[in-house]
């Protein structure tokens, strides 16, 4: 779509300032840490390989990180800002519906049962099963279509409010059911999985941006495709139908689009919780309704979002450190009860 | 929910409650790592020796299902009066936000103050009323919205869960304790645990009792019941006081213990109808009878305890969905 000049500066410049503020982000973010490294020194071991030690914790440990909570922040938003077109609910995050519940879920399930079998096998009562990660996000995959498929189905009478009723009830079940997997069976990773849970890039090094970046490549080709339906579909079904666009279908492969994205990203960093919530409603604020613009925005946001969380959660705290997860729910959880003070009025009218 | 013809056999469904609590309680007196006939259990109920039997039965089974007993009584009570007053299917005081708001309440003073534990359930009750309060404002607009007000409380709960964790982080040398009090559940609770909730859950029962009437006209909705001369606002601002109450005393002991309070009293209506005098004891005799039951399986079903929310999710889980399912336009 060619861009339309005359449309007001604020939406043709968004998105280029947005993907500066990720740029300074990131340079920030790898500055900042338990060892502080001046701005200038961490470029410098960027493009130099004369400073051993600022490169060793530029390189094995912030950049990898970065990379991922910049990916995880880009599909969480993503799936968000999908969902909430698609289902014309301004609500929906792959949290609130219980994709990323069910993602969890079904991960600890396997990571639980592969270490009874190989406790089983290696009569070791702490053995831990070899099973890598990069199979993690096909995992989840599963439990997260499976959660969609049932919340879809549960609420196929019903409006957009109802998809959010029974995805809150079957998210919190899964959480439940996730903790109590975990309490009850788990053993040689527990103290993993635990931080897994609330939500972590503790740790994550290249490894996870290899299992990561192909989902999101594939995302972002199919999202080129999905954009265009998804956006008419946010115009009202009886719209969408008269320009041609099957309602249902594409609902269901945006919703599942969707899953697949909080799916790979839950599958990596844990069900990090209100980035896809909230992101959407940063960029609309900029950028107006149209989800041809607000998507790509929000996705920005969505890393932008993530990153400085996993940097305020590095330092606030230390010498211990804030999960993502819990900082992102600390700042996501007031807002949303704003948005839900203001932007539900319409809805629950 | 307006007072609806009763279903018939109303007391005798109690009753069948009433003897599956006390065979939930005489099988969780039974059963365990050391299981016992019911004879050697009455012997030493009867006349308590210096036995491992008699140790096992009084010190460590005993207190613990009559805690599980009058916690969830306590729940199943408090979720009937929010259902009642809020006259919403799905208040509870999960949904609401009082568990999640009265846990964060008590992990900040078990990480912070190091109180006495008799002043836990205070910490636990200033939790829950303002969770309580946060949750209905944001969801309240000229009634409440079952949705809405399941979303505020889900909202009011992450919130209360994240600062949980940050408190639980750095807590320090308390980390152990708490964790083990987060997780929620009845394992090592003891005699102290239940003097420590039993008056809470008196005075809760007590006004919730009291409160029976005005809760069968508040049901009736807002103009016929002030038409009848009920103070709405007191009864209301009194009995979800209740039910905080009762929550509170519940979290400070055994910490966050979900779907019961959802779960139960929909049982219970679904046998004795919506009049309060029938209900409330109903629901607490449900209740009590659904977490000795979940308390026992979670004790017994896999080598280690597992939480008792593993098992009221897998009972309360998909009533809620189906709940939810039903409800939602």
């Amino acid at each position: 779509m060619a861009p339309d000049m005359r449309a007001p500066l604020r939406r043709r410049g968004a998105l280029p300032l947005a993907l500066l503020g990720l740029t300074a982000t990131v340079i920030i973010a790898a500055a900042i840490g338990s060892s502080d490294l001046a701005p200038r020194r961490a470029l410098a071991a960027l493009i130099h390989a004369d400073d051993p030690v600022a490169q060793a914790i530029l390189w094995t440990i912030r950049l990898p990180r970065l990379a991922v909570g910049a990916l995880i922040g880009l599909h969480l938003a993503l799936a968000g800002a999908l969902l909430q077109t698609v289902l014309r609910n301004p609500l929906a995050d792959p949290a609130v519906i219980g994709i990323s519940g069910g993602a969890a879920l079904t991960t600890v399930l396997v990571l639980v049962a592969g270490d009874q079998i190989a406790q089983s096998v290696t009569r070791n009562p702490y053995a831990v099963a070899p099973i890598p990660f990069a199979v993690l996000p096909l995992v989840a995959l599963v439990g997260a279509l499976a959660a969609t498929a049932f919340i879809v189905w549960v609420a196929r009478r019903g409006g957009p409010q109802k998809i959010i009723l029974c995805g809150i009830a079957l998210s919190a079940t899964a959480q439940a059911l996730t903790v109590g997997v975990l309490a009850g069976w788990g053993t040689g990773r527990v103290e993993g999985i635990v931080a897994w849970i609330a939500g972590s890039l503790y740790a994550r090094d290249w490894g996870h941006v290899v299992a990561l970046a192909p989902w999101t490549v594939a995302a972002i080709i199919a999202l080129a495709v999905a954009v265009r339906p998804a956006a008419l579909l946010a115009l009202g079904d009886e719209t969408a139908t008269t320009l041609g666009i099957g309602v249902r279908r594409t609902r269901v492969i945006v919703i599942a689009l969707a899953a697949v994205l909080a799916a790979s990203a839950v599958s990596i960093a844990g069900p990090v919780g209100f980035v896809g919530l909230i992101t959407p409603h940063l960029a609309r604020a900029v950028v107006g309704d149209d989800p041809r613009r607000m998507i790509p925005l929000a996705a920005i946001f969505g890393a932008i979002l993530v990153l400085v969380a996993d940097c305020a959660g590095r330092v606030v705290a230390q010498p211990f450190e804030l999960p993502v997860g819990v900082v992102t729910a600390l700042v996501g959880a007031p807002v949303c009860a704003l948005l839900q003070r203001r932007a539900a009025r319409a809805l629950f009218r | 929910m307006s007072a609806r013809s009763e279903p018939r056999g109303g007391a005798i469904a109690v009753a069948a409650a009433g003897v599956l609590a006390l065979a939930a309680l005489a099988a969780s007196l039974a059963l365990g790592r050391r299981a016992m006939t019911l004879e050697t259990i009455a012997r030493v109920l009867w006349a308590p020796d210096e036995g491992l039997d008699s140790v096992i039965v009084w010190d460590v089974r005993l207190p613990r299902a009559l805690l599980a007993l009058a916690a969830g009584a306590s729940l199943a009570t408090a979720g009937a009066m929010m259902q009642g007053v809020l006259r919403n299917a799905l208040a509870s005081p999960d949904l609401t936000g009082v568990i999640g708001g009265g846990a964060l309440a008590v992990a900040v003073a078990l990480a912070w103050f190091d109180p006495p534990p008799l002043l836990l359930p205070v910490a636990g009750l200033i939790g829950g009323i303002v969770a309580a309060a946060l949750c209905l404002h944001l969801a309240w607009s000229r009634g409440l919205d079952p949705a809405r007000m399941a979303l505020a409380g889900v909202t009011v709960a992450a919130m209360a869960a994240a600062a949980t964790t940050a408190v639980l982080i750095t807590a320090g040398p308390q980390v152990e304790t708490l964790y083990f009090w987060l997780v929620g559940g009845l394992l090592g609770r003891t005699w102290p645990h239940l003097w420590l909730q039993a008056p809470w859950a008196m005075l809760g029962l007590a006004l919730a009792w009291s409160a029976r009437r005005p809760l069968d006209l508040m049901a009736l909705g807002d103009e016929s019941a002030t038409a009848l001369g009920v103070g709405l606002a007191a009864w209301r601002i009194m009995a979800l006081g209740a039910a905080v109450v009762l929550a509170a005393g519940v979290v400070a002991v055994a910490g966050p213990i979900a779907f019961v309070g959802l779960a139960a009293p929909h049982i219970a209506r679904l046998f004795v109808g919506h009049r309060h005098a029938r209900l409330l004891p109903a629901a607490a005799i449900i209740g009590g009878a659904l977490l000795v039951s979940a308390d026992l399986a979670a004790r017994t079903l896999a080598v280690r305890e597992i939480p008792v929310g593993f098992v009221t999710a897998l009972l309360g889980g998909p009533l809620f969905i189906a709940l939810a399912a039903r409800l939602g336009r």
